[in-house]
């Protein structure tokens, strides 16, 4: 069975299973963490059935992607498609289970596909796994990575991710303190002293990366939400 | 910064990619567009990087600026958002981001000077001045995330700046230029000076005096351009900056060390110069140079004489041009020496110094340096020993390797005298001081370069900055090649010149002042005392010879003329009438003499 045939059941699927009373829409954004030069900034995001025009940002999330509930396999592509049959069989895709109702798709580079070089990879922060107000943060770098956010301390292994908490209280300006073991042995070596603004409201995504030289880069992404309009719309007060 | 620019912060500006920043007193908008030698007597700082958007392509590559986007409720809610970030710093800094494509390494302190007060970047002009390799400063920009380590360390506390902007790779103190805190004991001491003033030209060179590295801007074999601009000499304003310093000082000036003596480092004194230059005359002190001693005239004096030679020298308004002929030196030497013992017992003689004076965090501190051959920028160190930790001025583990003082091993120093020996024989004999330490001005790349002493050192087996010149250690960078495409329009006319490390002449970079410095007072391209040897015959009227003897004496050329009527301590030199002085000059004395045996011939 092709991946198109397995798209276009998928979605027939979806269409069938979804259940027309869950309350929340089911949304994503998508980030391009160190995006090349080279990579393209603006895709489509084809659900099975349907395209829609996404941006592929490296210096902040992307809008929020709205998507069908259920058991999903969503595929990028450069151009707007509408019908499975019409879907590369390199495009890169992605499946989504059920139960994932609001997740992250962070982009890598894949040099390897000629369709479009680019890797989809799911980051699930539902059940409790990333709050408002924490970091979910990713370290690719060989180093162990300590830091001290604001009232928290927080270390994260060599290619590993964690989760640091709230650095302080409520939202405001913090002092966020990184340093690093090289390689994962010995004294840990001062990286940055930041003064960092923390949003208690909202979602974050760190990221640790080698970036040419000695240091580590380290930089977040804020996942602010505006409110969803309700149906008299959004109180133009707020 | 002028008024206007917060009222009128884009006027005088075109469409186009740039940065302006502008400092100082001035009655125009911006100067970048008429620097004059006029400038020198003003006091401003520019720097000014604009250009349309294809030279901005060419030399600030678009690789690190990306689209940002936020929503106007995010930007709303919440505090200012960065998304970019231009970072401004000395080019010896790597700058945020390594890896970026957009920083522009030069030759260190050879290409950026960090007391220069005007620097431009005008790359559309097409003039070499305004080239943004030849400004002494870097600016490179960034997209940013919300929250990131692209921007400068952002903590309460000190702010990080060489060699990069954190504080796990950044300095927050690094001392590329002292002000002499005790008297100085020798001419190399004002390195830190810088004579170029406010000159807005290029090239900005570091450290001028005693030191000899050519610059790329200017040909091998000349200390102008090719090209005069502004057309005249008079009113040029390019230099080979550090051989004209060390033409005009070396030879014809020296650092006497009578002066006012301080009571420890700073400006209140204990002893008025008089006082102290009367104490030393009567043998009760000795001077900062202790190698200059009185002659002996001024030897061991009474009180009252004392008083009266320290009063007519120092009160004399032309006593700064006559004191030199009051002082003898104990084993001046003579830089034309091709004897490797000679010159390695000169160069190790720190190991004879059990200590150094360092700029610690709040005051002078000292380090144990027994057994240690020290080579140190300043007379009081920058900071600690290379390879000894963060040091003072920074948290990073081998801080002290960009900012600290060095100690060269006893088989360093040996194979410096080696190759020092291997350059006076290859440039040698040198005529005048200055000869010695300036580069040569000739088309031979190894001799145009840089001088005797810097040569040798850059020709070191084991080079004591392996570690600081090593990219991979994040201290520096490898500097541009010639056919970078950002070096286009450069101007450079020695290319070889710019060759090398972004970290060249920082502190912890050993250059050739640095030996110089101690040793600088004793050196002289001359001997005053020399042993003669003569022979002659005794024949008899059919001219066999019927006795031979050799002699041998030992002597020494005195203050006085041979014809001891005239001052020895005149300005001006013999009359012509005076044909034995003219003829003869100074005064020789025999200090020993003895017969030979024919064994010892």
């Amino acid at each position: 069975m092709s991946l198109r045939h397995t798209i276009a059941i998928l979605a027939a699927g979806i269409y069938i299973l979804a259940n027309p009373l869950q309350a929340k829409p089911r949304s994503c954004r998508i980030v391009f963490p160190e995006r090349p030069q080279s990579a393209p900034k603006i895709a489509y995001l084809f659900d099975g059935s349907k395209s829609q025009r996404v941006t592929l940002p490296s210096m902040n999330l992307s809008e929020v992607i709205k998507l069908p509930h259920g058991e999903l396999t969503i595929a990028i592509v450069p151009d707007e498609i509408n019908d499975p049959k019409d879907l590369s069989p390199n495009a890169p895709i992605l499946r989504i289970p059920e139960k994932v109702n609001e997740f992250y798709i962070i982009l890598t580079s894949d040099l390897k596909n000629q369709n479009l070089p680019l890797k989809m990879n799911l980051v699930e922060t539902e059940e409790g796994k990333l709050k408002p107000g924490e970091t979910l943060w990713f370290n690719s770098t060989e180093h162990r990575i300590a830091a001290k956010l604001g009232s928290h301390e927080m270390s994260v292994d060599p290619k590993g991710r964690t989760v640091s908490k709230d650095p302080a209280p409520a939202t405001g300006y913090y002092i966020a303190k990184f340093a690093y073991q090289a390689e994962g042995k010995g004294p840990y070596a001062p990286i940055t002293e930041q003064s960092w603004w923390h949003d208690a409201a909202s979602r974050h995504l760190g990221f640790i990366v080698n970036s040419g030289g000695k240091l580590p880069k380290i930089y977040f992404y804020r996942d602010y939400r505006d409110p969803e309009p309700t149906e008299k719309g959004v109180d133009p007060k707020d | 910064m002028k008024n206007d620019r917060v009222t009128r912060p884009y006027r005088a500006r075109k469409a186009g990619l740039g940065f302006a920043m502008s400092f100082g007193k001035s009655s125009g908008p911006f100067y970048q567009t008429n620097p004059s030698h006029v400038g020198v007597q003003q006091q401003y700082h520019n720097l000014s990087t604009l250009a349309p958007e294809d030279a901005g392509n060419v030399y600030w590559p678009p690789t690190d600026v990306d689209e940002v986007g936020y929503s106007i409720g995010e930007l709303a809610n919440g505090p200012w958002i960065p998304i970019f970030s231009v970072n401004m710093g000395p080019r010896t800094t790597i700058g945020t981001g390594p890896g970026t494509e957009q920083n522009r390494p030069t030759k260190g302190v050879l290409q950026s000077n960090p007391l220069a007060s005007m620097a431009l970047a005008d790359p559309v002009s097409g003039n070499v001045k305004a080239h943004p390799a030849n400004g002494t400063f870097d600016i490179t920009y960034h997209s940013m995330s919300a929250n990131s380590s692209l921007t400068p360390n952002l903590s309460t506390g000190k702010g990080f700046i060489a060699t990069g902007y954190q504080s796990g790779d950044g300095l927050s103190r690094l001392v590329m230029a002292d002000i002499p805190l005790r008297p100085m004991a020798s001419l190399v001491e004002l390195q830190g000076w810088n004579p170029r003033g406010n000159n807005p030209y290029p090239p900005f060179q570091h450290n001028l005096i005693g030191n000899s590295d050519a610059t790329p801007l200017i040909p091998s074999d000349k200390i102008v351009p090719t090209v005069i601009d502004p057309p005249t000499v008079s009113t040029n304003l390019m230099h080979d900056d550090a051989y004209c310093a060390n033409h005009v000082l070396f030879d014809d000036w020296f650092v006497s060390s009578i002066t006012p003596q301080p009571v420890s480092f700073g400006g209140n004194i204990s002893k008025d110069i008089n006082t102290f230059y009367k104490d030393y005359l009567m043998g009760n002190s000795r001077l900062a140079n202790r190698a200059y001693l009185p002659i002996p005239a001024d030897s061991n004096l009474e009180s009252a004489v004392a008083t009266a030679s320290a009063t007519k020298i120092i009160n004399s308004p032309d006593g700064w041009l006559k004191v030199a002929s009051r002082f003898e030196v104990e084993g001046m030497f003579n830089v034309n020496s091709t004897s490797v013992a000679a010159w390695k017992a000169l160069l190790g003689h720190t190991k004879t110094l059990d200590k150094i004076a360092i700029h610690g965090a709040t005051e002078i501190v000292t380090a144990d340096t027994s057994n240690k051959n020290v080579v140190s920028r300043g007379a009081i160190a920058p900071d600690v020993e290379a390879g000894t930790g963060p040091g003072f001025g920074g948290q990073f583990a081998n801080a002290s390797e960009y900012a600290g003082y060095r100690s060269l091993s006893d088989d360093q120093i040996k194979d410096l005298a080696e190759k020092v020996v291997a350059q006076v024989r290859l440039r040698g004999p040198f005529l005048s001081l200055s000869e010695f330490v300036n580069r040569q001005l000739s088309n031979n790349e190894d001799l145009a370069l840089a001088g005797a002493i810097q040569t040798a050192i850059n020709h070191l087996a084991e080079d004591p900055m392996k570690k600081l010149r090593d990219p991979a250690n994040s201290l520096s960078d490898n500097t541009m090649a010639p056919a970078n495409p950002k070096l286009a329009g450069a101007g450079y006319a020695f290319d070889k010149a710019a060759e090398g490390s972004s970290a060249y002449g920082v502190p912890g970079w050993i250059r050739q002042a640095d030996i110089l410095r101690p040793i600088a007072p004793i050196l002289s391209v001359r001997d005053d005392t020399f042993t003669i040897r003569a022979y002659g015959d005794s024949k008899d009227p059919t001219g066999k010879v019927i006795a031979r003897v050799w002699c041998e004496a030992m002597v020494k050329r005195t203050r006085d003329f041979s014809d001891k009527s005239y001052p020895a301590d005149s300005i001006d030199p013999p009359p012509a009438t005076n044909l034995i002085n003219t003829t003869f000059g100074r005064r020789y004395e025999i200090i020993s003499f003895r017969w030979l045996n024919p064994t010892e011939v």
